[in-house]
């Protein structure tokens, strides 16, 4: 099926549930978690007809399976952030080769958050994938740098005692066009507290990805942009990316495309916002968790059911967060009060 | 308001203990009448604003005022006798002891478990106290219907009770009181803590967890039966309701198959009683706890469709609470000896442990359960059910909110 996505991943028309169905019981043929999850819900290949009945894995099944359908051993893997909060598990995203990975990525960052533009000076606030082989989106950001970059005019500026500000402040001055910095959210909110400023040229733009998780302090979307805008300049484009270790596509604000700040994706992903209580899908408008369908996901799994909350509109999809911890109502302690309560007296 | 309540409490001052809990008879058997208007409006008001099961209410409320019933045995009990509240009564020889009652008791209380303010208003009521309640948000309606009915059957009782929402932020509800008795999470306790004076008693009770204990020798489906009643009361929210079962190797039904006749008897409950619709939040986290489970646990046993209920089994023992919710974590030991040592680092949380096995065995498992926090042991299937008698969260539930006047030397110098 590579040829086939590679062409999928270049325009070529498709029909999403057919090559879905076919994905699916591909994985469940290949992958022996993914098909028990599959066969303890009663759902094999060829016993339904609409792709949304596939089961959608959860994501935690990357900490503690090997989900992998690809041919022989997997050729590499990404890891999931751990948090400061505690040595939790990490997950593991395994492929074949990343060929697809990164066919895939290089078009839909041009498109999202390039806005079409063909070069651009890209400054890395995340750390070098030379340094950090198993982050997924230091692999990311470095092939977006060999398709778009200019030579010369970059770098990465963050390393394991955080963002070298003196670095990424002469590397600034230096760039005379619009440039666009590329990273983690948590390094971005780093960023603004180091009292930098500089008025970047027209044109610039910023791409912010992920949570805080403990690594900086908590910043709503809105105040950081807020923040960023005056580190930077009012002019700054600034453009969210949601994606997770675990999806090889990835997700944008649409403010380059229709100028819309809803999400949207590319063709072969599908983003639907389930019931938690029965996954059956929600109307427009109301909150759901996330479910995404990333072909992409050749050699894992292209059914995913992520922890975050989200709400479909008709021009795009917003992501209101991980879903906060449930709370019992009285002298009774709920699991995730109790984790955060003992967690608060271990550190 | 404070003004009133207390005008009232000085013409309840005057009068003898057995008249008010006369009064408080009248009012419980109306509560048990399933006729009675106010008992029925009662159960449609916490049905509706709940969501909970209509027969576990009906269940729940007699649970309750039956414990208001077991208020005289708990006076003696705590006091020695309730005649104390009356007059000097001889406690040692040489030694005549009064008890004075808080004069007013403020009380806030959570919404977990609906009918739970009965018992302390009537405590309070008993104590010759006038009792200024808070009744929680999820669940406004119990504690001024129990207050209505105690007024219709004699307002000077009624009187002293008084039943308001107040802000968190307000201080009003403790400068007079002589007691405040608050349940709820241990930010809103120590919240609640710092707003009443010093020298006012405080008797708070925060987070709690619960677990069962099933020896081999009650490892079989009517234990599960029971075990399953206790997760679906309340839809688990309950302080007492237990979060995880500890069973034990070698009875008739091995640990993994008790973890699925547990499941089973948690289906049928959940037609006979549904459980209520929960938040997004607490259906996601239902949902992580059993997708988690699937890739770590050694079984799952959860509803089809919905999270309805579920039991995660695991054949090695660690101490994880519930989610809530009518989700049971079940671990097989070798030995019930095992599960101290899992509980332990968990001291201050520890509250009913429910055994299910021969006596002899749960006074062991009580000895060495009790040394680290254990308040409460009791049966399977009873947790919603504690004794008037029980000392809640392990100090005396009466005892803690009187004040004493002690005559030394009584009677060779009375005389």
């Amino acid at each position: 099926m590579e040829r086939e996505l590679q062409a999928i991943f270049a325009g070529a028309p498709f029909d999403f549930g057919e090559v879905a169905l076919r994905t699916f019981a591909r994985q469940y043929e290949r992958c022996a978690p993914y098909r028990r999850y599959c066969d303890a819900r009663g759902k094999a290949p060829g016993t339904f007809g609409d792709w949304r009945e596939v089961p959608h894995l959860p994501v935690t099944a990357f900490k503690h399976a090997r989900i992998y359908s690809g041919a022989g051993e997997p050729g590499h893997y990404f890891q999931t952030s751990g948090t400061t909060a505690g040595p939790e598990l990490r997950g593991r995203h395994w492929f074949e080769n990343l060929d697809l990975y990164r066919a895939c990525a290089t078009p839909v960052f041009q498109r999202f958050v390039l806005g079409g533009r063909e070069r651009m000076p890209m400054l890395m606030l995340a750390m070098d994938p030379a340094v950090n082989p198993h982050s997924s989106l230091s692999t990311y950001l470095k092939w977006q740098d060999e398709a778009f970059g200019v030579p010369g005019q970059g770098g990465w500026f963050v390393d394991e005692s955080g963002l070298r500000v003196a670095e990424l402040e002469r590397a600034l001055a230096a760039v005379d066009g619009p440039v666009a910095l590329l990273g983690t959210a948590f390094a971005f909110v780093h960023l603004v507290d180091s009292g930098l400023k500089c008025r970047l040229p027209a044109g610039s733009l910023i791409m912010e990805t992920g949570g805080f998780k403990g690594k900086s302090r908590e910043v709503g979307r809105g105040e950081l942009y807020d923040l960023i805008r005056g580190a930077l300049g009012p002019d700054v484009i600034c453009i969210n990316q949601y994606g997770m270790t675990e999806m090889s596509s990835n997700c944008y604000d649409q403010t380059q495309v229709t100028g819309s700040v809803r999400k949207g994706g590319p063709a072969w992903v599908a983003v639907r916002m389930l019931d938690p209580e029965t996954l059956a899908e929600v109307e427009v408008g109301q909150p759901g968790v996330v479910a995404i369908a990333d072909l992409a996901n050749l050699y894992s799994c292209a059914f995913l059911l992520t922890q975050d909350i989200g709400i479909m509109y008709e021009d795009g999809f917003e992501i209101l967060g991980r879903a906060p911890g449930a709370e019992a109502k009285g002298c009774s302690i709920a699991l995730d009060e109790f984790l955060a309560a003992t967690a608060v007296k271990k550190s | 308001m404070i003004t009133g309540l207390l005008e009232a409490q000085r013409a309840l001052a005057l009068r003898p203990v057995d008249e008010i809990l006369g009064v408080l008879d009248r009012v419980t058997e109306r509560w048990l009448d399933p006729a009675d208007p106010v008992r029925q409006e009662a159960e449609r008001e916490i049905v509706r604003s709940t969501g909970l099961a209509p027969a576990m209410i009906r269940r729940g409320l007699d649970d309750m005022i039956h414990r208001v019933q077991g208020l005289p045995l708990a006076l003696d009990n705590d006091l020695g006798t309730r005649e104390a509240l009356d007059g000097f009564c001889w406690r040692a020889p040489g030694m005549l002891s009064r008890a004075w009652g808080p004069g007013l008791l403020t009380c806030i209380f959570s919404g977990n478990v609906p009918g739970l303010p009965a018992f302390d208003m009537a405590m309070g009521l008993a104590l010759k106290s006038a009792v200024l309640v808070r009744p929680p948000a999820e669940e406004p309606v119990f504690a001024g219907l129990f207050a209505r009915t105690v007024m219709e059957e004699d307002e000077g009782l009624g009187r002293c009770l008084g039943v308001v929402r107040w802000g968190h932020e307000e201080t009003w509800p403790y400068g007079q009181a002589g007691a405040v008795l608050a349940y709820g999470s241990d930010r809103t306790i120590a919240e609640i803590r710092r707003l009443v004076p010093p020298g006012v008693r405080f008797v708070g009770h925060g987070h709690k967890i619960s677990f069962a204990l099933v020896a081999r020798e009650a490892c079989d489906t009517a234990t599960a039966r029971r075990l399953a009643y206790d997760v679906t009361m309340y839809d688990q929210q309950g302080c007492v309701s237990p979060h995880m079962a500890f069973v034990e190797r070698g009875g008739d039904l091995t640990p993994l198959a008790f973890a699925q006749a547990v499941g089973e008897e948690l289906a049928r409950l959940a037609q006979e009683m549904p459980r209520r619709r929960v938040s997004p939040e607490e259906a996601m986290a239902l949902r992580g706890a059993r997708d988690e489970a699937e890739f770590t646990a050694d079984a799952v046993y959860g509803s089809q469709g919905d999270l309805a209920w579920a039991v995660i089994h695991h054949e090695t023992p660690a101490f994880l609470p519930s989610t809530l919710n009518r989700l049971l974590r079940s671990f097989a030991v070798d030995d019930l000896a095992q599960v101290g040592p899992v509980v332990a680092p968990y001291r201050g949380y520890l509250q009913t442990a429910a055994f299910a096995g021969p006596p002899e065995r749960r006074v062991a498992m009580a000895e060495a359960l009790g040394s680290l926090g254990v308040s409460r042991v009791c049966a399977v299937g009873r947790v919603q059910e504690p004794s008037p008698l029980w000392r809640h969260d392990g100090h005396p539930t009466v005892g803690s909110l009187v004040r004493w006047t002690d005559i030394e030397g009584g009677e060779a110098n009375s005389r």
